[in-house]
């Protein structure tokens, strides 16, 4: 996506990093170079996850997705929104409740944007990338349980 | 220095937010705007444990289960465990998936080896190890 002052790459079907990175410095540096940018206001890097669960007792499983350490027996609805400054940014994270369009499903939305602010200059945007993903896998690492990393390593019948 | 306000008729009206104390606003938070639009392919949600007829059983290995919504009917599967349940609701779909489980397992768990031939060895076997000891 280009507008007048922000340029932004997606993809929806993420793999792994080195790959993401290789395709948003293919597709951002030709539009650098070509309109000869060089201070930036803003770098982020989001990380949106959807999380499908179903519900225990009436109650959101909450524990087993998420290391939050909340002295609560359990929640009916969830919602976090937080800003966590880093050395040099601040990672936005938020966790959702939605449900599918069709009813049958609710899903915790994980919604991580690592952010760098001032003095940033567009032939630094590898780094820039690297140091943001850093963190977001520092974050997502923590943030997640033992149970749901072993889903997300495939062990569980299908 | 504002005193606070507190409009008892207001607070409680919402669930999550949107109402403050007289003099009040949201404090800015300047977060990313919400993505408009989730799309939540009907992943297979995970299942930890199994609760039906007044049982409630920890999985030793948690299963995928497939929610959908076709013709007026909710489906839950899984084709490992030979699971196709439905109903009127999702949540009567997810019911009648654990029934289904439990009815496999306590099947399947009374079986010996020689009881079975075909597709049925490998179902038994997935079925003994479905649930952590008790």
């Amino acid at each position: 996506m280009i507008s007048v002052s922000n340029i932004a790459y997606s993809s929806k079907d993420y793999r792994e990093f080195s790959t993401f990175k290789f395709q948003v410095l293919e597709h951002l540096e030709g539009i650098i170079r070509k309109y000869d940018i060089g201070d930036l206001t803003r770098t982020g890097l989001r990380y949106t996850n959807v999380l499908p669960f179903i519900r225990e007792s009436g109650l959101v499983p909450l524990a087993r997705y998420f290391k939050l350490n909340l002295s609560f027996d359990g929640f009916s609805n969830f919602e976090l929104r937080t800003v966590v400054p880093q050395a040099s940014g601040n990672i936005f994270v938020r966790i959702e409740q939605v449900v599918s369009t069709d009813q049958t499903q609710e899903a915790f939305v994980l919604d991580f944007d690592y952010a760098k602010k001032d003095q940033l200059n567009a032939r630094n945007l590898p780094e820039y990338l690297d140091e943001s993903h850093e963190c977001t896998k520092r974050f997502f690492e923590r943030l997640i349980t033992d149970d749901y990393r072993k889903i997300m390593r495939g062990e569980i019948i299908s | 220095m504002t005193d606070a306000v507190i409009n008892e008729n207001a607070l409680g009206s919402g669930v999550f937010g949107g109402q403050y104390p007289a003099g009040f606003a949201r404090a800015a938070f300047d977060m990313p705007p919400r993505a408009s639009e989730f799309r939540i392919p009907h992943a297979p949600v995970p299942i930890w444990f199994v609760e039906a007829d007044n049982r409630r059983l920890r999985l030793a290995r948690p299963f995928a289960l497939r929610l959908s919504f076709d013709s007026g009917l909710y489906f839950a599967e899984n084709d490992s465990l030979a699971i196709c349940a439905h109903g009127n609701s999702a949540g009567a779909a997810l019911a009648d998936a654990m029934s289904q489980v439990l009815y496999f397992h306590d099947h399947y768990s009374k079986l010996s080896e020689q009881d079975v031939m075909g597709p049925a060895i490998e179902m038994r076997k997935l079925y003994s190890r479905l649930f952590e000891e008790q």
